[in-house]
C-alpha cells in the first residue's frame, strides 16, 4: 500500500511507503458520495417512523486508496457499503463514479458497474454456495458476464486460484472442504474473477482467527498493489483498519462524524465519539495515551435518532447550558441516565398488561420513576421536599427534574423526556452539527466544539475528567 | 505441567484442574479436544485461558462446569473445587458455587420468560429466596450490573434488552448463584467495543465487591491482556504457556505465542506485513507423541517431531512446553524446584 498523502519532510508518518506511486499528488476521486441516504420503511399498513440506516453522508473514495469505515454494530456502515455499489437503492442523494451516477445507471451501464465494483462479504460459511465447486463459484461471474469462451474461462479461475494463493487442485473442490481463511480466499478470488477497479469489503477478516486473519490482510495489501485496486474496507476491529487502511471513515448512527488520514485520525481523535470508541480498544498496544472514556448505554435506535447531534446523548463532551454550569460531574451523570431511562421508556413498546392497566385506570407502576430520581439524585420526589444542599443537584435543576417526573408519573414518557432535554439541551441537543475541517490534510470532524465559541472535544473531556477526579 | 501441590498443607487453590483430558469420540476418530490441561485458580483471582478456534479452551470451560454430553467425555484427571473432586458426577453439590456466562448472550436466556422470572429462578434454587424478598433482590442484581431502571426492566423480556444490556442481565443470572468462581467463556466476543469496555469493566468492580474468582476465556489477546492475572496460552488442546500477564506480554517465551502476539495489527507498524503463522491448528486425534505446534514453528528442530515437551520453568512464574527451552531447566545438583509458586498477585487498579 502506497501512503502517498502523508505529509512529505516532517518524518513523522511511521508507516513504511512502499513508493510506487509516489509522485505526492492527491489522487483523483473514484467514487464521490453525495449527501446519501438510506431508510428502510416497514411494510404494512400501521408504518411507524422509517429506520434511518444512513442519513446524509458525503465523501470520497480516492483511486487507489483504502478507505476504512469504521463503527459500532447498527451505525449503518454494511448498509453505506451496499448502497454505493447499488445492491440497495438509494433513498437520496449520490453516488457518482466515473461521470455514472451509480442509482441511475441500467443496462449495459449497469452491467458495467457490477463489473467494475464488487464486494467481499464477511461470513465465508454463507457466502459460498455448498453444492458448487470452488471452480464454478469463482467462474460464475465469468458466465454471468459472459467473457470469452469456456476454455478461457477456465484458465482464468485457475489464474485467480493461483492468485489468492490457493492450488489447482482446488479447483474441483467443495466449500465445505475449506477452512475459514480459505473460504475467504475464494470469496476474495469469486469478487477479483471480473476484474474490478473498486472492491467492497465487508468485514473480510472478522470471523478468522488473528493468525488466519493476517494472511488475509497480506494477501487484500498484496493484491491492490498488484491490481491497483481501490478498496472501502468496512470493519469493527479498530486494530485492522489503523493496519490496513489510508484512511478512515467513522461512523455513528447514520452519519460519518470524523474522517482524515488514518495514522492521525488514530494518534489525535478530533470528534468526541473517535475519541471514545479508540480508547474502548482493550489491551496496551493501542497507541492512545488517553484514559479509558467509557461511554453510557447503547446507540439509540436508527428509527428515532435524536435531534441535533446524532451522539449527543452518549457524548463525553456534549455542550452544558450555562444556566447549570455549577452543576457537579455527578448530577450530570444522574440527568443523563434519567434521561436514557425516560427515551428508553418512551420507544418500549407496553406489554399486554401495562395496557390492560391503564386502561383499567390504574397506572403501571407510576411511582417507579419516584424510586430511579432516588437512586440517581438520593432524594424522593413524592415524599418530602428535600433540604436545600441535600444531593447533588441545586434547586434550579430539581425543579426542572420535577417538572419531568411529573409527566413520567402519567405514563407520558416521550413529553418528560422532552421536558428534561428542554431544560438541560444545548446547541447539541438542537442543531446537527456540520463537518469542520481540522488538521492541513482536509481531516473533517463534525461536531459544534470546532467552532471558536467552545473548547475542544479532547479539552472538554480532559476538564471534565479532571473535575471528577477532584 | 508443573507439578501441582500435593494439597496437603491446607494451601488448596479454589480451583485446581490436573492433567484435565476431555475427548470427543466420533465414528472414525476420537478427537482429543482437551489434552492433559492443568491449571489453578485463586481466591479473587482472574485466570485467563486464551488460544485460537480449535484451541480446546471452550471445551476446558465446559468441563470445569460439568457440561460435556456425548459423544464427549472426559476421560482423565481432576477438577477440585476447594480440594474436592468433581469429576464423576459430584457437580450438583457445587451447582451454585460455580457459575458460567457463555458468549451469545440472547441463547443464554429464556425468550419466553421476563428477565425478572429467570433471575427470580436461580435465587429460589441456589438462595431458597421467594416471594418479595427474591423480587427485590432480582431488582438489587439488576442494579448492580449496572442496568439503568432496573424496577421496570425486570419484568421485561430478554428481546426487549439490547446486546450489552442482555449480557448484562446473564451476568446477574450468573450472579444469583452466588458463585465463587466465575467462568466467562468469551463474555465480550458479540459485543461492540465500547459495549464491550463496559461489560470488562463491569466484571472488575464485580470482582472488587464480590470477592470473586474469574476464568476468562478468550481468543482476544487484547481483552486477556486487559482481565486476566495469570494467562493460560493454548493449542491443539494443551496449555503452551504460562505465565502472569505482564510477563507473557513483555517475554513470550513459547514460539506460538510470540507468533500469535506477532500476527495482531497494531503490535506491529503499520504498512509493515503483518507477520504470519503459516498452516492450521490441527484436530489433535491421537496422544501427543511429539509437539503440535512443531509443523508450524519457525525455530522447529529434529528432536521437536520426536518429543512431547512438557512444561519447563523459563522464568520467576512463567512455564513453557517447548524443547528450545529445555536447558533452562534448574539443574539437578541445584536446590531444584522450589515447589509450585502461588503466590497471590495484588490486583490490579
Amino acid at each position: 500500500m502506497s501512503r502517498s498523502d502523508a505529509p512529505a519532510g516532517d518524518g513523522a508518518a511511521p508507516d513504511g511507503t512502499d513508493g510506487t506511486d509516489a509522485d505526492g499528488a492527491q489522487r483523483d476521486p473514484l467514487v464521490e458520495v453525495r449527501n446519501l441516504k438510506k431508510y428502510y420503511e416497514d411494510d404494512g399498513f400501521l408504518t411507524g417512523d422509517p429506520v434511518k440506516a444512513v442519513d446524509g453522508v458525503s465523501f470520497d473514495i480516492r483511486k487507489g486508496e483504502t478507505l476504512g469505515l469504521v463503527g459500532e454494530s447498527g451505525c449503518g456502515k454494511t448498509t453505506l457499503g451496499r448502497t454505493i455499489l447499488g445492491l440497495e437503492s438509494a433513498t437520496d442523494g449520490e453516488v457518482v463514479s466515473d461521470g455514472r451516477e451509480v442509482a441511475r445507471l441500467s443496462g449495459k451501464q449497469l452491467r458495467e458497474w457490477q463489473r467494475d465494483a464488487q464486494m467481499v462479504f464477511q461470513d465465508p460459511e454463507a457466502s459460498l454456495n455448498d453444492r458448487m465447486t470452488v471452480g464454478e463459484i469463482i467462474r460464475e461471474p465469468l458466465d454471468a458476464h459472459e467473457q470469452g469462451t469456456k476454455a478461457e474461462r477456465k484458465e482464468r479461475v485457475f489464474e485467480l486460484i493461483d492468485l489468492v494463493g490457493l492450488n489447482e487442485e482446488h479447483y474441483y473442490r467443495y466449500p465445505h472442504q475449506f477452512s475459514g481463511g480459505q473460504r475467504q480466499r475464494i470469496g476474495i478470488a469469486r469478487a477479483l474473477a471480473l476484474e474490478p477497479e473498486f472492491m467492497v469489503l465487508d468485514e473480510p477478516v472478522s470471523a478468522l482467527d488473528v493468525s488466519v486473519q493476517a494472511r488475509v490482510i497480506n494477501l487484500l495489501e498484496d493484491l491492490q498493489d498488484e491490481l491497483g485496486l481501490t478498496y472501502l474496507f468496512i470493519a469493527h476491529d479498530l486494530s485492522v483498519v489503523r493496519h490496513i487502511a489510508d484512511r478512515v471513515a467513522v461512523m455513528y448512527l447514520g452519519d460519518i462524524v470524523e474522517l482524515g488520514d488514518t495514522e492521525a485520525v488514530y494518534n489525535d481523535p478530533a470528534h468526541p465519539y473517535t475519541v471514545s470508541l479508540l480508547s474502548a480498544i482493550p489491551g496496551s498496544h493501542t497507541g492512545t495515551d488517553r484514559d479509558r472514556v467509557t461511554l453510557r448505554g447503547t446507540p439509540p435506535s436508527p428509527r428515532d435518532p435524536p435531534q441535533g447531534c446524532r451522539f449527543a446523548t452518549r457524548c463525553p463532551a456534549r455542550v452544558r447550558p450555562a444556566a447549570f454550569a455549577d452543576l457537579p460531574e455527578t448530577a450530570w451523570d444522574g440527568i443523563d441516565a434519567l434521561d436514557t431511562v425516560l427515551r428508553e421508556r418512551a420507544s418500549l413498546e407496553d406489554g399486554l398488561t401495562d395496557r390492560l392497566r391503564r386502561s383499567l385506570g390504574l397506572a403501571a407502576d407510576a411511582n417507579d420513576i419516584d424510586e430511579v430520581v432516588a437512586d440517581l439524585f438520593g432524594w424522593h420526589p413524592g415524599e418530602q421536599s428535600p433540604q436545600e444542599g441535600e444531593g447533588p443537584l441545586t434547586s434550579e435543576a430539581r425543579a426542572a427534574v420535577e417538572d419531568a417526573v411529573r409527566f413520567a408519573r402519567r405514563g407520558e414518557d416521550e413529553e418528560a423526556a422532552a421536558v428534561l432535554r428542554e431544560a438541560f439541551g444545548s446547541v447539541c441537543n438542537r442543531e446537527r452539527p456540520e463537518a469542520h475541517v481540522v488538521d492541513g490534510d482536509g481531516r473533517t470532524s463534525a461536531c459544534v466544539r470546532h467552532t471558536d465559541e467552545y473548547d475542544s472535544p479532547a479539552a472538554a473531556i480532559d476538564e471534565r475528567y479532571a473535575r471528577r477526579d477532584d | 505441567m508443573a507439578a501441582p501441590d500435593d494439597g496437603a498443607d491446607g494451601d488448596e487453590p479454589l480451583l485446581a484442574v490436573e492433567d484435565l483430558t476431555t475427548v470427543f469420540h466420533t465414528d472414525k476418530e476420537t478427537i482429543r479436544a482437551v489434552d492433559g490441561v492443568s491449571f489453578e485458580v485463586s481466591e479473587g483471582e482472574t485466570v485467563g485461558v486464551v488460544g485460537e478456534s480449535g484451541s480446546g479452551k471452550s471445551v476446558t470451560a465446559r468441563s470445569i462446569l460439568g457440561l460435556i454430553e456425548s459423544p464427549g467425555t472426559i476421560e482423565s484427571g481432576s477438577i477440585r473445587f476447594r480440594g474436592e473432586e468433581l469429576t464423576g458426577g459430584n457437580w450438583e453439590r457445587h451447582r451454585g458455587d460455580l457459575s458460567i456466562v457463555f458468549q451469545d448472550p440472547i441463547n443464554s436466556m429464556n425468550p419466553v420468560y421476563t428477565v425478572g422470572n429467570q433471575i427470580r429462578e436461580a435465587l429460589r434454587i441456589h438462595q431458597g429466596l421467594r416471594g418479595q424478598a427474591a423480587r427485590e433482590e432480582a431488582v438489587r442484581l439488576l442494579e448492580a450490573v449496572g442496568i439503568p431502571d432496573a424496577r421496570r426492566r425486570v419484568g421485561e423480556y430478554p428481546h426487549q434488552f439490547s446486546g450489552g444490556m442482555r449480557q448484562r442481565a446473564v451476568i446477574a443470572m450468573a450472579l444469583a448463584c452466588d458463585p465463587d468462581l466465575l467462568v466467562c467463556d468469551e463474555p465480550t466476543t458479540a459485543l461492540d467495543v465500547t459495549i464491550q469496555a463496559q461489560i470488562l469493566e463491569l466484571l472488575d468492580d464485580l470482582q472488587r465487591e464480590e470477592d470473586l474468582a474469574i476464568l476468562f476465556i478468550t481468543h482476544d489477546m487484547g481483552v486477556i491482556e486487559e482481565t486476566a492475572d495469570r494467562v493460560n496460552v493454548m493449542y491443539a488442546g494443551e496449555v503452551v504457556e504460562s505465565a502472569p500477564v505482564e510477563t507473557l506480554f513483555d517475554g513470550p517465551a513459547h514460539p506460538y505465542t510470540r507468533g500469535l502476539l506477532a500476527s495482531i495489527p497494531g503490535r506491529t507498524a503499520t504498512g509493515d506485513r503483518l507477520p504470519t503463522i503459516e498452516g492450521e491448528v490441527p484436530t489433535p486425534t491421537e496422544s501427543a507423541s511429539d509437539c503440535r505446534y512443531a509443523p508450524r514453528c519457525p525455530d522447529a528442530f529434529d528432536a521437536c517431531e520426536r518429543v512431547h515437551p512438557e512444561h519447563v520453568r523459563v522464568g520467576p512464574d512463567q512455564t513453557a512446553a517447548c524443547l528450545l527451552h529445555e536447558e533452562v531447566r534448574p539443574r539437578p545438583d541445584g536446590r531444584g524446584d522450589r515447589g509450585r509458586r502461588r503466590r497471590r498477585r495484588g490486583r490490579r487498579g
